[in-house]
């Protein structure tokens, strides 16, 4: 009886202690006992200290050495570009005062802003920029924003010209990504290998020391040419585990946070020592099919596709409500997004019907492959209910990233799969050349393998002008053509979010998750 | 004594390059191009091509593994594939990490399972033995991310006595030591508790108790000493595990370790990382194997004359 009662006893103990651990209200929050804790001040002294939570351990910190956003997170504070992107998507002026496009627009001639100093003291000149440019250029990380430029010349030591290749109508927005950041030339071939992990730019912070896997720190460079950044002391602190990452947050053991799981968001947002920004990403989820081989190459079933999917629940059961339904190929946070555009509506009736008519009038079975991460996982289950629904039996093969990539992205060998594209520059030209263009066709973007001339025309057509009003006249063709022969189908593009110590002032959302910690303040 | 330590360090060799050729192909032969990991699915063909040459990835496998041994013998194992720094740079920073979090781990597993797993043994059946078996089930239950996350909760968010994240100072060690430890005790308790069990119904027990010694005496000295031998050698295989095994833990504490670094160069195929933190991981499990071999030869006499006999 008594030895009963004793483990009894026990394991309400045991019990009782992770139910007070598991439940509670998050906003009571005790700050940790670690540095930097939840209060703007400590004993009335402004704080002039930050933690910037990174999920994961950036792979350089050389501008044309790395291609993830957890490096161009940590370089967006050390490097500068020629010009800059605003919140509002115009282009302003960087570390160009002023700039001008030929004609043809082929070139672009920047005039350098005289006196601008790097960390190590080095003024900053037009070798140094045409130096870095021309890195960029020949590296494999960049292609994607570089693969249209040909070359930067000096013109005289106040001046420097970008060739392009062809006349590109991003050319300017790719020179804003961090890929084009300035480095200092001496520094770079005095220490070429090591320069990635102590870097010399331009930018408001000076790097201090890194200690890998477990921080970043850097402090603020007092000679910055826009003035020095209100915070002094910067520190990118590596928590892997999103869990983690948000009740150090809660705790105060981080400032700013910017990865954290789906089914935190809410009580991220409803807790009052915390400030929540969100806005639509640079990412959009669609489905694709192999347009060329296999059984996805009849057109009306990949139409019968289009009606059978319903966006919004899949919103509501994969993205906690989060993301933005989108009908066209292009995600909202680009130039050439085609408001108001309309896709296949969520038609079971039709879609059935759209399947008999593709020969196939009891259903079919179809593999569909899809990566181990649950951002892909749950949404695919999504679908793959929907598809039951109207007589589309999606068997769903899970694969680790490496084998999906190469099946997937380098063999096209897949029926059909729920995928995303992230676009590193907010311009449509990123959403569809390589994904639609005949040319990238085997390569590891136009997984559709779609090839249709009139498409690759007014590709070609909507990336080679820089007269805004014409390019979204070809993106809108472009949008109806893909619907029209069911390519692609866009499904949603989820929210870009930050959440940050209430107290953080100057915190903005990004579409591309650029921050830059000289603008926040406490 | 000293040629079977040198015999037993040689055997390692043979080992080792048996791992290598394992692993090495592993890498080689699952689906994945290093080179389109590191520059993602956006990459354009051009790029991972002319990627895929600089890392001489397109050389015949065999070609490619003899290059690799032959420069690990000569103390170059490579820089990593995602960051492009010496692998052994790498590790050799995160180890000290790592060491220390096992170290606390199986220490507080010890002292604190061997102590209940002799008391499990000699009060058998009776409440503390019973109480005992519960924790242990519940410990070996209980997921280590699971039971992090709520310590972290717990100690961290509600009491704010002790930090989530880093490894600043000892404070930072406490939640992740216990976390780690609460796999690795159960394991010390049973084991501790069914040797004990065995060691105390043997005769000599009986005869140290009919000479009328000391009830302590006979446990701890009589008992618990020959009891030891199987107790070490689990202790010493968990130590070797959670060198390289403590992943989740790592990952939950914001813990630079080897457990992370490995897993996240096997997600981006990072070959000479994968390699060298495989082979390092085996060399340290061998290293351990020898010393709880040694242990043993201090331990029990018998064991030790064996050794001098060779």
């Amino acid at each position: 009886m008594f030895k009963k009662k004793g483990i009894r006893i026990i394991c309400c103990l045991l019990i009782l202690t992770f139910v007070l651990a598991g439940c509670g209200n998050n906003s009571n929050s005790t700050p940790g006992s670690d540095k930097g804790g939840s209060a703007p001040s400590n004993g009335g002294v402004k704080r002039e200290d930050l933690i910037f939570a990174l999920a994961a351990e950036p792979t350089s910190l050389d501008p044309k050495g790395s291609n993830d956003t957890v490096s161009f997170r940590v370089m967006n504070q050390v490097f500068d570009t020629l010009v800059k992107t605003d919140s509002d998507g115009t282009i302003v002026p960087g570390l160009a005062e002023e700039w001008k496009v030929s004609e043809d627009n082929t070139e672009i001639t920047f005039k350098i802003r005289e006196g601008v100093k790097f960390h190590n003291g080095d003024v900053m000149t037009v070798d140094d920029v045409v130096y870095s440019v021309n890195e960029a250029i020949k590296s494999n990380f960049t292609k994607r924003t570089t693969n249209t430029m040909k070359e930067a010349v000096k013109i005289d030591d106040s001046t420097v010209k970008l060739i392009l290749n062809q006349p590109y109508g991003p050319a300017l927005k790719c020179m804003a990504t961090i890929s084009m950041g300035i480095v200092n030339k001496r520094a770079m071939e005095e220490n070429p290998d090591g320069f990635a992990r102590n870097p010399i730019g331009t930018g408001p912070y000076k790097f201090v020391e890194w200690k890998t896997g477990e921080k970043l720190v850097f402090e603020r460079f007092d000679d910055y040419y826009r003035g020095a950044a209100s915070i002094k002391d910067l520190t990118f602190k590596i928590l892997t585990d999103q869990n983690t990452g948000v009740i150090a947050l809660e705790n105060g053991e981080v400032d700013v946070l910017e990865t954290f799981p789906k089914s935190a968001r809410k009580s991220l947002i409803e807790n009052e020592n915390i400030s929540f920004y969100e806005t639509e990403s640079g990412l959009y989820y669609h489905i694709s099919f192999n347009n060329e081989k296999g059984i996805f190459s009849n057109k009306k079933l990949r139409q019968a596709v289009s009606y059978a999917v319903d966006r919004e629940s899949l919103i509501i059961g994969a993205f906690e409500g989060a993301a933005v339904p989108v009908e066209c190929p292009i995600p909202p946070s680009c130039f050439g997004y085609v408001e108001d555009f309309k896709g296949n509506e969520f038609n079971p009736d039709k879609a059935r019907e759209l399947l008999a008519e593709a020969g196939y009038p009891d259903g079919l079975t179809v593999t569909m492959k899809t990566l181990e991460s649950a951002s892909y996982t749950i949404p695919t289950e999504i679908i793959q209910a929907q598809l039951r629904e109207v007589g589309i039996n999606a068997e769903i093969e899970i694969m680790e990233r490496g084998a999906f990539l190469s099946e997937v992205y380098d063999e096209n060998d897949y029926e059909i799969s729920l995928v995303n594209i992230v676009v590193p520059v907010t311009d449509a030209d990123f959403a569809v050349f390589g994904r639609l263009h005949s040319s990238m066709k085997g390569s590891g973007n136009n997984i559709q393998r779609c090839d249709i001339p009139e498409l690759d025309e007014l590709i070609m057509k909507g990336r080679s002008t820089q007269d805004e009003a014409e390019r979204k006249e070809y993106y809108e063709q472009i949008s109806e053509i893909v619907k029209e022969e069911a390519i692609l189908i866009p499904l949603l593009t989820d929210m870009s979010a930050i959440a940050a110590n209430k107290d953080l002032k100057g915190v903005e959302p990004s579409a591309v998750s650029y921050y830059f910690v000289y603008n926040y303040s406490w | 004594m000293l040629r079977y330590l040198l015999r037993r360090t040689f055997q390692m060799i043979p080992v080792l390059l048996g791992i290598s050729f394992i692993i090495f192909s592993i890498m080689a032969f699952t689906p994945g191009d290093p080179a389109k990991l590191i520059l993602g699915e956006n990459a354009t063909v051009e790029a991972v091509t002319e990627l895929r040459e600089e890392m001489g990835l397109n050389e015949n496998f065999f070609v490619r593994y003899f290059k690799y041994v032959l420069d690990a013998l000569k103390g170059d194992f490579g820089v990593s594939y995602r960051n492009k720094i010496p692998v052994f740079d790498e590790l050799f920073s995160r180890f000290p990490t790592t060491l220390k979090l096992t170290f606390w781990a199986i220490f507080i597993s010890v002292i604190i399972g061997i102590p209940v797993g002799i008391i499990s043994a000699v009060k058998q059946y009776t409440i503390i033995d019973n109480s005992s078996l519960v924790i242990t089930l519940i410990l070996t239950s209980i997921p280590g991310f699971w039971l992090g996350l709520m310590l972290i909760m717990l100690f961290s968010l509600k009491l704010g006595w002790l930090p989530a994240t880093g490894i600043d100072t000892w404070k930072h060690f406490v939640l992740p030591s216990v976390t780690l430890a609460g796999s690795c005790m159960a394991t010390v308790i049973r084991m501790t508790r069914s040797t004990m069990l065995e060691v105390i119904r043997q005769d000599y027990i009986r005869t140290a108790r009919a000479k009328g010694a000391d009830e302590k005496r006979v446990i701890l000295k009589h008992g618990f000493k020959n009891a030891l031998l199987p107790i070490i050698t689990v202790v010493g295989l968990t130590f070797g595990l959670q060198l390289g095994g403590a992943i989740i833990t790592e990952s939950v504490f914001a813990i630079p370790g080897l457990g992370t670094l490995m897993v996240t160069s096997v997600r981006m195929k990072d070959i000479p990382m994968v390699m060298a933190s495989v082979l390092f991981i085996a060399f340290a499990i061998g290293i351990i194997n020898l010393i709880v071999d040694i242990l043993y030869a201090f331990i029990d006499p018998r064991v030790k004359a064996q050794y001098e006999k060779k």
